[in-house]
C-alpha cells in the first residue's frame, strides 16, 4: 500500500470533519427558544434573574458565538460534548452504553445485504434473463421500494407473533452474546435486506459488465473451467463497484439504525437521539448527531482504503 | 433544445419499455386519487366514531378502521395528498438550490467552486434521513419544516450532479460563441447552460422523487413529520404498530400503499433515465 496515497486521503478526512463538526454546530443553534427554556422548563418565569444569568454563563451561553464555537470545538477534541440538560450527565456517557447495539445493527445489516445481495446478483448475472434472473430482480424492485419500517413491521409480526421463533423488542441482555444475537436477527434483516437489493443489482450489473470484457473470453478461450473463469478473473474485477456501493451503503445502514431502533426498541444511538429529540435535550442530539457523522466519515476513509488494496490503479491516480 | 420530431423519439423510447409505462399509470392513479381525494372518500379523514373502532376490512368499510373508529381507506386518499406534496416540495426544493449551488460553482469555478463543493461533500457525509432529522429536530414537525428538511438534505445530490453538467457543457462551442457575441454571464447561464442541464434535471428528479417519499414517510414514522390527526401514510403506519397483533391491516395498508408508489415511480424513474441519458445506465 503507497503510504502517500493514505495520507493524500486523509488530509482530505480532516476537513471534512472540522465541516461536520461545525455544521453540527450552526444546525443545533438554529433551534427556536434558547436553551435556558428548556432547562428551566415551566419555571423560567418564577426563577430569580441572578440564577437565570448564572446558568446562562455556566453554559457559556452569554460568550458571543464564535467563543462559543472556539470552547465548543476544544471541548469536543477532549471528548467533551456537554451535560445533557435531561439527567445532568456528560454526554459521552450517556451515549457511550448505546454505541455497541448500534455498530452490532449496522455491521449485521451489512453481513445481510453482502451474504444474500451479492451471491444473488452474482447469480442473477450468470443466468441471464432465465428465471432466476427475473425472480432475483423482481425481489430487488420490491425490496427497493418498501420503506424499512414497515418492513421490520411485518418481521415482528409474522416472526415474532405468527411464528414466534424470535425476540421482539428490545436489545438482549448486556454482554450475554447468544442473547444480543437472537435480538439482533430481526433488525439485522429489516435494515439488511434494502441494502442486499441494492447490492444484488449492483453486483449482477457488474458481473455482466465484466463477463463481456476481451480478458474473460481469453480466459474462457485458453480452457479454464468456468468455474475458475467466474471467481479468479471475473468476480474479482467486478468487486471494485460492488465495493462502493458497500461503502456508500454502509453510511446508509448507519442513517438507518435510526428508524429500525426505535421499531424494534433496540438500546441503540438510534432511538438515543430520537429520545433526545423528543425531550429537546439538545447537548445529547448533538452528540449523537457528531457519532454519526464521525462515523460516516471513517467509513467513507476505510472505502477509500478498500479500493487502494482492490485497485492499484487508484493509488497512483 | 429538444424539437418534436426528438421528443417524439425519446417519448416512444420511454413507452417500450413496460415496467415504466406501468410505474408511470399507477403514478398517474395516485396523482388523479390526490387530486380528487374529496371526492373519492366516503368518509372525513379525521372523524371520529368510537362505536365503529378497529374494524376490519371489509363490511362497512373497504380497509377497516382505526383505533378512533376513523375510516382507513379514506385516511389513506387524503394521505396521499401529504405524501405528493411533500414529496414534490422538497424535490422543487432540492432541485432549484442545488441548480443554484451546482451553476455558481461550476461556471465560476476556482474557490467558490471548491468552498461550494467541500461544503456539499460536508453534508452529503450525513444520510438524507439523519440530515432530515438533525434537521426537523431543530425546526420542530409540521408540512413546511418537513420540506425544507428534505428539500435542504437533498440539495447536495443535485448541486453535484448540475455542477458536473456545467462543467462538461461549459467548453463547448455554442458556449464560446455566446460569449464571443458579449452575452453576460447571467444570459449565457438562462439561455444557454440551463436548457442543456433539463435532461440531467429531470432523470435526477425521477430518481430522487422516491427516496423524498420514503424520508417523509420515515419522518412521519417517527413522530417528526406532519402531525396528527393529519393522516399521512407513515404516521398511519406507527399509529396501526399500537395494534399489530388486534388489527394488523392498520399498519400493513398505509405501508402498501408508500411501497406501491415508490415502486412505481422507481420503475418511471428508470424509464425516464433509460431515454434521456443511456450513459447514465447502471444501478445507482
Amino acid at each position: 500500500m503507497n503510504a502517500a496515497y493514505l495520507v493524500r486521503r486523509f488530509l482530505v478526512f480532516v476537513p471534512t470533519i472540522t465541516g461536520a463538526v461545525t455544521l453540527v454546530f450552526i444546525v443545533i443553534r438554529l433551534a427556536p427558544g434558547s436553551p435556558i427554556d428548556i432547562i428551566l422548563g415551566d419555571f423560567k418565569d418564577v426563577t430569580p434573574r441572578e440564577t437565570v444569568a448564572r446558568i446562562v454563563a455556566s453554559y457559556g451561553l452569554d460568550q458571543p458565538l464564535h467563543v462559543q464555537y472556539a470552547r465548543y470545538v476544544e471541548r469536543a477534541l477532549r471528548g467533551d460534548l456537554g451535560f445533557s440538560l435531561m439527567n445532568d450527565r456528560p454526554v459521552l456517557q450517556v451515549l457511550a452504553p448505546h454505541l455497541r447495539p448500534t455498530l452490532m445493527l449496522a455491521f449485521a445489516g451489512l453481513l445481510v445485504a453482502v451474504a444474500i445481495g451479492v451471491p444473488a446478483g452474482v447469480a442473477a448475472a450468470l443466468r441471464r434473463n432465465t428465471g432466476t434472473d427475473y425472480g432475483v430482480m423482481t425481489f430487488a424492485v420490491l425490496w427497493l421500494s418498501a420503506p424499512s419500517f414497515w418492513l421490520s413491521i411485518l418481521l415482528v409480526y409474522v416472526f415474532g407473533y405468527l411464528v414466534p421463533v424470535l425476540p421482539m423488542f428490545g436489545g438482549g441482555t448486556t454482554g450475554d452474546l447468544p442473547s444480543e444475537l437472537r435480538y439482533l436477527v430481526l433488525p439485522a434483516i429489516a435494515i439488511g435486506s434494502r441494502s442486499a437489493a441494492l447490492l444484488a443489482r449492483m453486483s449482477r450489473s457488474s458481473t455482466l459488465e465484466i463477463m463481456a470484457q476481451d480478458f474473460v473470453r481469453t480466459a474462457r478461450a485458453k480452457g479454464l473451467a468456468g468455474r475458475v473463469v467466474v471467481y479468479k478473473h471475473a468476480l474479482r474485477n467486478a468487486a471494485m463497484p460492488i465495493v462502493t456501493v458497500i461503502g456508500l451503503d454502509l453510511a446508509y445502514l448507519v442513517g438507518g439504525t435510526v428508524v429500525i431502533e426505535t421499531v424494534f426498541a433496540r438500546p441503540g444511538l438510534g432511538k438515543t437521539l430520537i429520545d433526545a429529540i423528543n425531550n429537546r435535550d439538545y447537548p445529547v442530539v448533538q452528540g449523537c448527531i457528531l457519532v454519526f457523522a464521525l462515523g460516516i466519515i471513517v467509513v467513507n476513509f476505510l472505502t477509500d482504503v478498500a479500493y487502494a488494496l482492490l485497485d492499484p490503479r487508484v493509488r497512483f491516480d | 433544445m429538444a424539437t418534436t420530431t426528438h421528443r417524439v423519439r425519446l417519448l416512444r423510447k420511454f413507452l417500450r419499455r413496460r415496467s415504466a409505462v406501468i410505474g408511470a399509470a399507477i403514478v398517474g392513479l395516485v396523482l388523479v386519487t390526490a387530486a380528487f381525494a374529496p371526492l373519492l372518500s366516503r368518509r372525513d379523514p379525521i372523524e371520529q366514531d368510537l362505536a365503529l373502532r378497529m374494524r376490519g376490512p371489509g363490511g362497512g368499510f373497504v380497509l377497516g378502521t382505526d383505533d378512533l373508529g376513523r375510516d382507513q381507506l379514506s385516511r389513506i386518499i387524503w394521505g396521499s395528498r401529504i405524501t405528493l406534496l411533500v414529496a414534490a416540495a422538497s424535490i422543487a426544493f432540492g432541485a432549484v438550490g442545488g441548480s443554484i449551488v451546482g451553476v455558481a460553482a461550476g461556471y465560476a469555478g476556482g474557490r467558490l467552486d471548491n468552498t461550494l463543493m467541500r461544503a456539499m461533500d460536508i453534508m452529503m457525509a450525513f444520510p438524507t434521513l439523519l440530515l432530515a432529522v438533525t434537521l426537523v429536530a431543530v425546526l420542530g414537525p409540521g408540512v413546511a419544516n418537513l420540506v425544507l428538511a428534505i428539500g435542504v438534505a437533498n440539495v447536495p445530490q443535485f448541486g453535484r450532479i448540475v455542477r458536473g453538467e456545467v462543467l462538461r457543457i461549459k467548453p463547448m462551442e455554442f458556449v464560446d460563441g455566446a460569449r464571443a457575441l458579449g452575452a453576460s454571464p447571467i444570459r449565457i447561464v438562462l439561455r444557454h447552460l440551463l436548457p442543456n442541464l433539463c435532461a440531467a434535471l429531470i432523470v435526477m428528479i425521477s430518481l430522487r422523487v422516491s427516496v423524498a417519499i420514503l424520508s417523509e414517510a420515515s419522518l412521519s414514522f417517527l413522530g417528526l413529520g406532519v402531525p396528527p390527526p393529519a393522516p399521512s401514510w407513515g404516521s398511519m403506519v406507527a399509529e396501526g404498530q399500537k395494534h399489530l397483533f388486534l388489527a394488523p391491516w392498520l399498519s400493513i395498508l398505509p405501508g402498501l400503499a408508500i411501497m406501491l408508489i415508490v415502486l412505481a415511480l422507481n420503475l418511471l424513474g428508470d424509464g425516464v433515465r433509460d431515454a434521456l441519458d443511456p450513459s447514465l445506465r447502471g444501478d445507482r
